[in-house]
């Protein structure tokens, strides 16, 4: 009799060790190695380049309004030839250097985030364990993919608060 | 024996005379001090610090307490003079800022900065307080009042600047803003958060 009831018991013992082994490998396998993130979002609403964003409009309305003074004293009739011409090439100078402003702002304003973004995400991925993070343009480049693998928010939320210095 | 008493009389004046009362063993009680000091170093003096990293630049700034450098500099002997000291100064606020690369090369290199390296060096020791200032929690910004660039000529595998701040509130938690102008990496924030959780009883 107690013979049967510890080999019952050692049966027991080991069907539950097994479930718990399951169970812990089930849970650690179920999360996702591989999500994706809407590339568009990421960058529209991390914070930097909101401020970024702000304060590249602040001095293209400065370098606009002085053009726009230059242009309007270009019109009067009150300057004589030989200003016009002084001003007229004052005219050029500032304009050229408004589009090149306007150019070079943007590109390098928007590597520097990629270079941010990218720096942020890594960190993420190792705090949440994924593999793969997808970054997709409107979801062009993903054909498909499960809702549940969308990190977009979490990522964004991540990366404001690493940039604020909360995290 | 009248000369016996004589001599003891004599012997009692300067006994109880000789000794001078030392006016500051008076007021010797200095535990309240020596307390809290000792949980700000049971704290870490270090140990509000705050790690951005940029590709593979690091940018740590630490807030350290002012007493820390007091005590550094007076020694625990008279905590009193250094608490007094502490009083008087209690507006001011040392951050350390070190900058490191990943693999530990010299970040004052033209590959780093794009500019010669004495030019670096010149930055680092004269302009660099421009690119700092802090965000008080009523949101008040404060410009750096000055900077110390620790040279270590490449002993060292990072770069270590102390920056100060005036006139901020001793209770009052900052936000440090960089604008990194010389390794062009944008703007950087550092908040500094207490090590330890407080329990509210």
């Amino acid at each position: 009799m107690i013979k049967n009831s510890t080999k019952a018991l050692f049966i027991l013992n080991l069907f539950l060790i097994c479930v718990i082994v399951i169970f812990i490998f089930l849970t650690f396998n179920l999360q996702p190695k591989v999500v994706y993130v809407d590339n568009v979002k990421i960058f529209n609403d991390f914070n930097m380049t909101k401020e970024l964003k702000s304060s590249g409009e602040k001095e293209f309305n400065s370098k606009k309004t002085y053009l726009d003074s230059l242009y309007l004293k270009l019109q009067s009739s009150e300057i004589s030839p030989q200003g016009k011409k002084i001003l007229m090439q004052e005219f050029i100078q500032k304009k050229e250097e408004l589009e090149q402003f306007n150019q070079i702002f943007a590109s390098e304003q928007s590597t520097k985030i990629w270079t941010r973004i990218k720096s942020y995400t890594s960190e993420f991925s190792k705090e949440n364990k994924y593999k793969l993070i997808i970054g997709s343009e409107n979801k062009s480049n993903v054909l498909f993919a499960d809702e549940d693998i969308d990190v977009t928010n979490d990522l964004l939320t991540y990366i404001n608060k690493k940039y604020e210095g909360l995290k | 024996m009248k000369d016996l008493n004589k001599f003891i009389f004599v012997l009692l004046f300067f006994v109880l005379f000789s000794c001078k009362k030392d006016p500051q063993s008076t007021n010797s009680d200095d535990s309240e001090i020596r307390d809290r000091y000792f949980n700000l170093e049971k704290t870490g003096w270090k140990s509000r610090m705050y790690t951005q990293t940029v590709e593979d630049i690091g940018f740590t700034a630490t807030e350290v307490p002012i007493q820390y450098y007091l005590l550094k500099d007076l020694g625990n002997q008279n905590l009193k003079v250094v608490d007094s000291l502490y009083e008087e100064n209690k507006r001011e606020r040392v951050i350390e800022f070190t900058f490191q690369q990943d693999e530990e090369k010299d970040l004052l290199s033209k590959d780093f900065t794009g500019m010669e390296y004495t030019d670096a060096v010149k930055y680092m020791s004269f302009a660099l307080d421009k690119d700092f200032y802090v965000v008080t929690s009523k949101n008040d910004t404060i410009a750096c009042s000055g900077v110390t660039f620790e040279r270590n000529f490449k002993i060292a595998p990072y770069q270590k600047v102390m920056i100060f701040f005036s006139g901020i509130d001793p209770n009052d938690k900052i936000q440090l803003v960089y604008n990194d102008f010389l390794f062009k990496k944008g703007t950087l924030k550092f908040k500094f958060k207490d090590p330890f959780t407080q329990i509210a009883l």
